[in-house]
């Protein structure tokens, strides 16, 4: 079934992303490392590689268990991220039954320094979930305020929606976070991530089953898949809309995948150490 | 029979049960995929067994020894295991306990058919 056009290379408004995706060097700074060249894979190939991947639910779309909602925030930046923070977390611990929801304005309050309005700084985003992390939300796959629960720390997902059920609503500035946030959300930080310096290497980093995190026109959003659609090739992103939409080969190229995030001793208890 | 026989025979059962217990190879309840990402990224159909594990009830990581040493006791044990015996490993664990290691296999089925 074909491709709905109006899905495909949507323009978009500022909702919150600052900085330069193609900026290879800013990405360096931020933690990621060059994309490697031996995983590059060459386009005649792409095709095999697409039926490959569906047939076997190996994109990263497929460990991704959840839409989230930016609502009216300025948070696009880390919606994206904890998006491909969620599939590289479930595809290492084999599928989504260990799934834990993340927070996007836990992050957005840090990089923002509490600012609400404005966005924040994409390499910016990369190097804060590498070296502090993320915490839980309070809602979960088990329901609402169900890993509030389970987690010492947690927060509501984003300042752009308020739900009756969340315990705390609204705007958050970092110093009105849960005492001792650092505890929780030192166990969700990325340990490895790539530079997506062109199309080739995009493709390549779908086709491996890792998610990336691009955006333009200051939105954000998260690649999850590759497609074909008739002769052209488009990269599926799961925007913090609630909707699935498209990119062609011309927007591809900038960002960043991860490959690799912290991986808990126990995943029911992902918080807790056992030494 | 008197009561003391009815007892001899419990006994002898709850025994018997025991041992065969004991001898019986304990269930994979985890494998892991043990690789290492400067060579490699899983191939697609190793992903493509981790939903099927889960519906049998398996546990699936899938871990790439260059970035992670171990945390814990498991985990430890499962790329010790993996690394004594070449990388890529699919380990077999059961209960903490390493049942065996083997080379990646094949295909989806030839993974179903290590575990069960």
């Amino acid at each position: 079934m074909p491709i709905d056009p109006k899905l495909i290379d949507v323009e978009f408004e500022f909702d919150g992303a600052q900085g330069n995706w193609n900026d290879e060097q800013g990405w360096f700074s931020a933690g990621a490392s060059e994309f490697p060249q031996k995983f590059l894979i060459d386009k005649s190939e792409w095709s095999d590689r697409i039926r490959e991947m569906e047939k076997h639910k190996a994109f990263a779309e497929h460990f991704s268990d959840r839409f989230t909602h930016q609502g009216k925030s300025h948070e696009c930046v880390c919606h994206a991220a904890q998006q491909i923070f969620s599939a590289a977390y479930n595809r290492q611990l084999g599928g989504i039954k260990h799934s834990v929801w993340l927070s996007p304005l836990s992050l957005y309050t840090r990089l923002t320094n509490g600012r609400r309005w404005g966005g924040s700084n994409v390499q910016h985003s990369l190097r804060v979930l590498m070296s502090e992390g993320i915490l839980p939300e309070h809602d979960g796959p088990a329901g609402k305020n169900s890993q509030h629960k389970r987690f010492q720390h947690t927060l509501h997902q984003t300042s752009g929606r308020d739900m009756p059920h969340w315990p705390t609503n609204g705007w958050v500035k970092p110093n009105r976070l849960p005492d001792g946030w650092e505890e929780t959300a030192k166990h969700f930080r990325v340990i490895e991530a790539f530079t997506i310096p062109d199309r080739k290497a995009h493709a390549s980093a779908l086709l491996h089953g890792w998610g990336i995190c691009n955006g333009r026109n200051g939105h954000s959003v998260p690649h999850l898949s590759l497609k074909k659609d008739g002769r052209k090739y488009l990269s599926k992103y799961k925007d913090s809309y609630n909707l699935f939409r498209y990119d062609s080969e011309k927007l591809w190229g900038g960002g960043y995948c991860i490959r690799t995030v912290t991986l808990p001793d126990d995943p029911n208890r992902p918080t807790e150490m056992k030494d | 029979m008197s009561k003391q026989t009815l007892l001899y025979i419990c006994l002898a059962l709850i025994a018997y049960s025991l041992a065969k217990q004991h001898h019986q190879p304990a269930r994979v309840d985890t494998v892991w995929f043990v690789y290492q990402s400067e060579d490699m990224s899983l191939p697609p159909y190793v992903v493509g067994s981790f939903a099927r594990l889960n519906e049998q009830g398996v546990e699936v990581r899938a871990i790439d020894a260059d970035t992670h040493d171990g945390n814990d006791q498991n985990d430890i044990i499962a790329l010790d295991a993996a690394n004594q015996f070449g990388l890529p490993a699919m380990v077999l664990m059961s209960r903490s306990s390493v049942s065996r290691t083997v080379s990646f296999p094949g295909s989806v089925e030839q993974i179903l058919a290590e575990v069960n």
